[in-house]
């Protein structure tokens, strides 16, 4: 069962990782070509059809699969390199710091990530950054709460007070004893928080504040596809959607039972 | 009274973030690149016409004046009037606001419905098979973004069955039986996704229960396993459940902008995106405060609801 | 007929069926007093928690337990949870969390009798406000309208024995009862149990650690080691005369008064190698 979900996991990330590597050297068609066919069928030689101005519908998938995994690693890596340090200092004792942050990180943790995309897109113009962005700068405190409660715990041992005793600076104690036990916790975290930055992403995309017309994402290839007459071209992007959040959702719970063998046995 | 005390306490914090929020958000909107003025009457216009136009709106006034100005006016339920069309904010926004608070205010306690009994049942029964099915649904439903379920369940429900009506909103006021048929998918779409959102978090709750003590407790007292674990799970549950619930009011009230693009409803998310493409920024700015309003409401209210949840918290230490 | 019946019970966990209980056997008769002793993870909390049937789900059963004449084993949750609580109650080891912190200390003892019989609320109230004076809870009323987070550890477990105690059992077990309180309210409590299953006339399975603890409330005593009943008889013969090198073991290191002053105070491994056994 354990081993069911981080097999899936993989997999489906691993589907979503190797469409996008390939298409950087390979796709069928080109993707912002428009060929002889609109509303293709699903038949030889485009396998998934082509859209209503003729493009091949597999290749865009491939293509999109990059916008996908960009936004997700940036808006990842965004709310990591900020929450995270913050987390560890808040976890780590500075008391005033502690209490502006934490109210800070309320309003934030209430705002919905999609409000800030609106705003930011009125102000920037939508775009793969600010979509990137908007999805990090709302995904920060579960990265500032995650590394806060798990510093609190590593600082409560009896290492970090014997490390303390001996004169240990701060600062080498949270590289050298916090960052490295709050690791594994913290990249299970990135796992899920990047399957929610995909789904957010082609939520943004479907509204049209990510990625210009252009370029192809799953979400605006789903909301241009007209589904009367084409119903296929609507439910691609969206399984791949699916599979793509599904996928890096049990990677992170896979990669956490296998790294708390204690959550399998008890319960 | 510890806690009228607590509940105060939590107002007083409510109060002055929702002071500072509207602060932020006034700066923000202002600092917005593109000048109305000079938007509205386009690129061509004299520089003569736009300063006119910028004086006529009061845009050329301090910012303090027209903050306090513009938090004056929301005092008493004004929220200024657009600049491109002239028409108050809260005539806008007033029937916008119905739709999208009629499609959270159902969806929400309906996903409720869903996600406890299934939360209930895949925590009771995780080692079966029939709990792990119903927790892998519930794995694809968190994975599954509502304008795809959406455009889905069009596409089985109004175009091939034909059961509901696909085009154009109908206000309740005009029709209820129609404004209820076409309410069905969007309501239906949301609740299915939330409700397998939320049912993880029951899942997780309940779980939690039964590997407490006071479980055990009840069950040596003579509760069976299910009823037992309803009668003293539910309200423990509930402590967790109702942040994630909070959290998912917010979300919604700016997420069914989703919802209302796939279905062509015009709830206030719609608005919110129109006003920003035009740069109207009077709708944009109340608006935004309109929802950051609300979603600091909700976080008070579950802050209260807490008192009334989790009795440890009511001597007011928290 | 004994009260209590446990033929060959054995226990294992998970799938790879790690045995924790081995051909338990064991039998009490109405009102007699057992206390069972071993260390931590020798299978006692397992063998209680298998008599109440509150083992966890992944827990494997074989063997007989025969209570009042019925085979607890074959019973449906349903069957068996009308026993649990009237006939066969329990009280536990953490009286910290051993009750619902979202709910009255009164409300939750008045379930034991909702469940069990049909009253009046007032006859019910009542009803817990007297058991709750019997187990020395000062001013019941107030105490019942308290959430558990307002009262004492040694109250908590008060309230836990009343609840135990509730419907007149025909037999409760007592997990460590007294371990997580202090050591005067640890004496307290023992009394407490001692007059009130002399007062019901209940037969009572004690799991301690505590050889000496268990001998003062036991009239007999049986010991467990590594998931196997290594010994049983009465308290004074265990104590006098141990025939197992475990049980040796307990009873010196349960009598320090006994160790000459300046001499190394024994520890069980001087009389028991647990490598032996294996």
């Amino acid at each position: 069962m354990k081993k069911l979900t981080l097999v899936i996991g993989l997999i489906g990330s691993g589907l979503v990782v190797l469409a996008a590597l390939v298409s950087l050297v390979w796709t069928p068609f080109d993707p912002s070509k428009v060929s002889g066919i609109r509303y293709g069928s699903l038949t030889w030689p485009h396998i998934l059809g082509t859209d209503a101005l003729g493009m091949d519908t597999a290749s865009r998938l491939m293509v999109g699969a990059q916008t996908t995994l960009l936004v997700g690693i940036l808006a990842v890596a965004i709310a990591a390199l900020i929450g995270v340090p913050l987390g560890v200092f808040v976890g780590m004792g500075h008391k005033t710091l502690g209490e502006i942050l934490a109210r800070g990180s309320d309003i934030l943790y209430a705002l919905p990530a999609l409000l800030l995309a609106i705003l930011l897109a009125s102000a920037l113009g939508s775009s793969v950054t600010t979509a990137s962005i908007a999805i990090g700068i709302a995904t920060i405190p579960v990265f500032q709460r995650m590394a806060r409660a798990s510093t609190l715990t590593v600082m409560s041992q009896d290492y970090i007070l014997a490390a303390q005793v001996s004169g240990t600076p701060t600062s080498v104690i949270a590289l050298r004893h916090v960052l490295p036990n709050i690791a594994p916790l913290l990249g299970v975290q990135a796992a899920a928080s990047f399957s929610m930055a995909i789904l957010a992403e082609a939520g943004l995309a479907y509204l049209g504040l990510s990625a210009p017309k252009t370029v192809p994402t799953w979400g605006r290839m789903l909301r241009d596809a007209n589904f009367l007459t084409q119903p296929m071209q609507a439910v691609i992007p969206g399984i791949a959607i699916v599979i793509a959040v599904m996928g890096f959702n049990l990677l992170g719970d896979g990669v956490r039972d296998y790294l708390d063998p204690r959550l399998q046995e008890v319960r | 009274m510890p806690v009228l005390r607590a509940a105060l306490r939590r107002l007083t914090i409510f109060v002055g973030t929702v002071l500072v929020a509207s602060l932020v958000i006034f700066l923000i909107i202002q600092a917005l690149p593109g000048d109305v003025a000079q938007v509205t009457l386009g690129v061509g216009a004299s520089p003569d016409d736009v300063d006119a136009l910028r004086q006529k709106w009061g845009l050329d006034r301090p910012l303090i004046i027209r903050y306090f100005e513009w938090l004056g006016g929301m005092l008493h339920g004004d929220f200024g009037a657009s600049y491109l069309k002239g028409q108050p904010v809260v005539s806008q926004i007033t029937p916008r606001l119905a739709v999208t608070l009629w499609i959270v205010g159902l969806s929400i306690p309906l996903s409720l419905l869903v996600a406890i009994p299934m939360g209930l049942f895949s925590a009771m029964m995780r080692r079966r098979w029939s709990g792990a099915l119903i927790n892998a649904l519930s794995h694809v439903g968190l994975a599954m973004p509502v304008f795809f379920l959406g455009v889905l369940l069009t596409m089985v429900f109004a175009v091939h069955l034909g059961w509901f009506p696909a085009n154009r909103y109908v206000p309740i006021t005009k029709s209820v039986s129609q404004w209820a048929s076409r309410m069905v998918l969007p309501v239906m779409t949301l609740v299915l996704v939330q409700g397998c959102f939320l049912a993880r978090y029951v899942r997780a709750g309940f779980i939690d229960v039964l590997g407490e003590d006071y479980y055990r407790t009840a069950r040596a007292s003579g509760w069976t396993k299910w009823r037992g674990l309803v009668r003293h799970g539910m309200r423990n549950m509930a402590t967790s459940l109702v942040t994630v619930v909070g959290l998912q009011i917010s979300s919604l009230l700016v997420g069914a902008v989703l919802i209302e693009e796939v279905f062509v409803l015009p709830g206030l998310g719609s608005l919110l995106i129109d006003a920003v493409g035009s740069r109207d920024l009077v709708v944009v700015q109340g608006v935004v405060m309109l929802l950051v309003f609300a979603v600091l409401l909700i976080n008070f209210l579950v802050d209260l609801a807490y008192l009334w949840i989790d009795p440890r918290l009511r001597r007011g230490a928290a | 007929m004994s009260l209590l019946d446990v033929k060959d019970l054995s226990v294992s966990f998970g799938r790879h069926r790690t045995r924790v209980l081995d051909h338990a056997c064991l039998s009490l008769e109405p009102g007699q007093r057992l206390g069972f002793v071993g260390a931590s993870g020798s299978g006692k909390t397992v063998l209680a928690s298998a008599i109440m049937g509150l083992l966890p789900e992944n827990a494997h059963v074989e063997g007989s337990i025969v209570f009042q004449g019925q085979e607890l084993t074959a019973l449906t949750d349903r069957v068996f949870s009308a026993i649990r609580g009237r006939n066969l109650s329990m009280v536990f080891q953490e009286p910290m969390t051993a009750l619902d912190p979202t709910m009255k200390v009164g409300r939750q003892a008045a379930e034991l009798i909702g469940l069990h019989r049909e009253t009046s609320t007032m006859a019910t109230r009542q009803r817990v406000e007297q058991i709750f004076d019997r187990v020395g809870l000062d001013h019941a009323s107030r105490i019942a309208d308290a959430y558990p987070h307002e009262l004492s550890g040694g109250q908590r477990q008060r309230v836990v024995i009343a609840m135990a105690l509730m419907n007149n059992p025909a037999m409760v077990i007592c997990d460590e009862p007294t371990t997580a309180l202090d050591a005067t309210v640890q004496a307290k409590v023992l009394s407490l149990l001692d007059e009130e299953l002399a007062g019901v006339n209940a037969a009572c399975l004690f799991i301690s650690h505590d050889l000496g603890l268990v001998s003062r409330i036991c009239t007999d005593v049986a010991v467990i080691h590594a998931g196997k009943i290594v010994e049983r008889g009465s308290a004074a013969q265990v104590f006098m005369n141990p025939q197992h090198p475990y049980t040796a073991g307990l009873v010196a290191t349960a009598s320090i008064d006994a160790v000459e002053p300046g001499t190394r105070l024994p520890v069980i491994e001087d009389f028991f190698d647990p490598r032996q056994e294996q």
